[in-house]
């Protein structure tokens, strides 16, 4: 893209591209040829594979029979994919607000002086550093219903303190929520935190003198101001919310009697290609993934007018 | 202006690059080349297997045989089960397969199609080797249609009753023994049961080759019958050897439920003493020597009997690329793995039990604080392979998922029997 658009400059200022210009152009493609082959390799070219693929009946190592819309059907008739498809939305539709409303009230409140804030922001990024697998194994045990830590807080607050948070139909995607959140914040407050700090001082100091409150602050100066960065950050942690996979891999077994009430679509779709070695069935899947997300951040794009301020 | 910009371009191409990262995971391609250390003209051989306790004795096997057969260098590789079977077929797909590897029932139907194993069985009538000496119904999972032999076996497990002796003998109960049945095992359990302390007389969790399997088969049921085109829950004997095992955690509470199995796991109940029986395969063996407790506190047994004696049983077997470089030092490297000498030495470390019949001893001398003899040996004679077709994998699935209603109470083995029918036969109708 930016290739393209420095040619027609070029065609544009001169008619004609002199040799050094030409050269510029060969070295232009030179460098960015190490992403650009990576890119095509690993992205775009399997992107149009799994398409093939989905209307496929694929075989490993024989021949692969078109197959029509054959996988589409059966997945709209499998309650296995409606079911992962209202896991996927319900976690992504109330894990992004949440992490994002968090993420934004610890990025105010760090964005102050403070005593040991350093110290603070360390603690609030951690989760980001620590592996997956590392995570859900520990919250497997924060969870567990008999010696997790959650459960005893919660018997210690007076509250039954018996919830199987791994187990129980109704709060196993609970659990897959709070963990998300928890992972997220991190990052998403980082983000927020950078936003924050390129508002200019001035605008406070006239506000304060203005007689306006620490609240009336945040509501009519930072809020308003940070909406580019709210909206990058809602539109990218959608995104990976609706991809979710391996939280729900490291959680949660197949032999797990609510599995049914947690697995995602990026789930449904491994286990289809690479467990049960379905992968034309598994590229259908993995088709209907990037159409929802595509969907969905297009609707976003669209209203972004309503409420992202990008100039005052 | 400036940030504008930069987010109408950055959104889409982060939305278009999220997407197909997920199409392309999980065909990562390790190339571990066989290097040819050129002028000297060494070999080097590659060989996987996805046993990580198993290295040491298949290092083993390997440096002996680099004894006996100078310029030939084994390089032994681990990946775990999980990643095993994407990077195999990931490797044949790109023509970089290991020269040797491991090979296993429920996925050996995939590697039939398209010349990805080497048919051994030229190899095997030129160097002479006697096929009688491993279990035949072991050998010929790895035979095809068309007769050709893609792997020779390696080892082979059977299901025991392992038990905790420190909670029997606080009971003053005798151990488990070959003379024990259905009623024996139920009534211990329930003797041994102790709400208070949370401790379960039995572990019926939700797996089929370590757990209910077996019961199946000795209540006189089966899983598939012999052309591969029936489920066996057409049986009655089927669904009634299922909801017996299913009891004994839903009816009887003599073990943790399939719920209480998602926190801990049958593993952790045994190994921290909280449960007094339970059924593992005999290969746990090497796992459990490594744990502190089971090290010392346990034992095991032959199986229960029901209507009759059944245990499930399996085995792995050595499969060579179609494709090496080195056929010929590589037929040579499983001639050596199958070998009396080989399997020795593999028995000697206590991998895996040996597939051949003369080097079974080493294994059960590996562990003298286990009595394997009797799980291993005695009851091979009424052991049943673990059933296996083209698509072993799909109809377990939808077994899983059926039997899983069934676990959680929802509603019970006979209700649940004709949608078991009518989906494994759907599976097994399409191979």
């Amino acid at each position: 893209m930016t290739e393209q658009s420095t040619t027609k400059k070029f065609k544009k200022n001169k008619k004609r591209k002199s040799a050094r210009q030409k050269d510029m152009i060969k070295w232009a493609w030179v460098l960015i040829a190490p992403t650009f082959i990576g890119l095509l390799v690993l992205n775009i070219i399997p992107v149009f594979i799994t398409g093939v693929m989905s209307f496929q009946s694929v075989s490993t190592f024989g021949e692969s029979l078109f197959i029509g819309f054959q996988n589409y059907i059966r997945l709209f008739q499998d309650i296995e994919f409606w079911s992962s498809l209202k896991n996927t939305l319900l976690y992504a539709f109330i894990q992004v607000p949440a992490t994002v409303v968090i993420a934004t009230i610890l990025a105010v409140l760090l964005n102050s002086k403070m005593e040991g804030l350093s110290f603070y922001r360390t603690l609030y990024f951690m989760p980001m550093l620590a592996a997956p697998a590392a995570v859900a194994m520990v919250w497997r045990w924060l969870f567990n219903s008999q010696f997790g830590l959650v459960n005893q807080i919660l018997q210690f607050f007076g509250m039954s303190g018996s919830i199987q948070w791994l187990s129980d139909p109704n709060v196993i995607i609970w659990s897959l929520i709070i963990v998300g959140i928890w992972s997220n914040i991190g990052y998403n407050m980082i983000l927020v935190l950078a936003g924050l700090q390129e508002i200019p001082k001035t605008y406070y100091e006239s506000a304060t003198l203005a007689g306006a409150n620490k609240f009336q602050q945040f509501f009519h100066i930072s809020l308003p101001l940070l909406t580019p960065q709210l909206f990058f950050v809602v539109v990218t942690s959608l995104i990976t919310s609706l991809q979710v996979f391996d939280l729900v891999y490291l959680m949660f077994s197949n032999t797990n009697p609510s599995l049914i009430n947690v697995q995602t679509l990026a789930y449904m779709f491994y286990n289809e290609s690479f467990v049960l070695g379905d992968q034309g069935y598994g590229a259908a899947i993995a088709i209907m993934l990037v159409i929802l997300i595509s969907i969905l951040t297009f609707i976003q794009l669209k209203f972004q007018d309503r409420w992202v301020h990008y100039d005052i | 202006m400036k940030t504008k910009k930069f987010m109408k371009r950055i959104i889409p191409f982060s939305m278009l690059a999220a997407g197909l990262i997920l199409s392309s995971c999980g065909n990562t391609n390790d190339t571990t080349d066989s290097e040819e250390a050129g002028n000297s003209g060494d070999v080097t051989l590659d060989y996987m297997i996805w046993n990580a306790s198993g290295k040491d004795g298949m290092d083993a096997i390997a440096r002996a045989f680099e004894e006996e057969n100078p310029g030939i260098k084994v390089n032994v590789q681990v990946t775990p089960w999980d990643q095993y079977w994407p990077k195999l077929e990931a490797a044949a797909l790109g023509g970089s397969m290991p020269d040797l590897f491991v090979m296993h029932s429920q996925e050996v139907a995939k590697y039939t199609e398209g010349d990805v194993l080497l048919p051994l069985n030229d190899y095997i009538e030129e160097a002479d080797i006697d096929m009688s000496k491993y279990p035949e119904d072991i050998s010929e999972i790895y035979l095809t249609e068309e007769d050709e032999q893609l792997a020779i076996p390696r080892d082979y497990d059977t299901i025991g009753l392992w038990y905790n002796k420190e909670i029997f003998d606080e009971a003053g109960i005798d151990y488990p023994d070959e003379t024990w049945t259905w009623d024996t095992l139920l009534d211990t359990a329930l003797e041994l049961t102790d709400e208070k302390n949370e401790i379960y007389g039995m572990l019926a969790p939700v797996n089929n080759q370590e757990g209910y399997y077996s019961f199946l088969y000795q209540n006189d049921g089966y899983v598939l019958n012999d052309d591969k085109t029936e489920s066996g829950f057409r049986d009655p004997n089927t669904v009634e050897g299922m909801q017996w095992y299913v009891d004994l955690s839903l009816d009887h509470g003599v073990s943790p439920t399939a719920a209480q199995f998602a926190d801990n796991d049958r593993m952790v109940y045994f190994q921290s003493g909280r449960a007094a029986m339970g059924t593992f395969g005999s290969y746990q063996a090497s796992t459990f020597v490594r744990n502190e407790y089971t090290a010392e506190h346990i034992d095991v047994a032959p199986l229960p009997k029901g209507k009759t004696n059944a245990t499930i049983y399996n085995g792995t077997g050595n499969s060579i690329a179609a494709d090496t470089d080195h056929p010929e030092e590589a037929l040579q490297f499983l001639g050596f793995l199958s070998s009396e000498e080989g399997q020795r030495i593999m028995g000697e470390h206590g991998t895996t039990m040996p597939s051949h019949e003369d080097a079974r001893d080493a294994y059960l001398d590996a562990y003298p604080q286990y009595n394997l003899e009797p799980v291993l040996i005695d009851q091979l004679d009424d052991a049943v392979i673990k059933p296996y077709s083209d698509k072993t994998k799909m109809w377990s699935d939808v077994e899983n998922d059926i039997i899983l209603s069934v676990f959680s109470g929802e509603r019970t083995m006979e209700e649940a029997a004709d949608d078991m029918v009518t989906g494994v036969e759907n599976v097994l109708s399409t191979e």
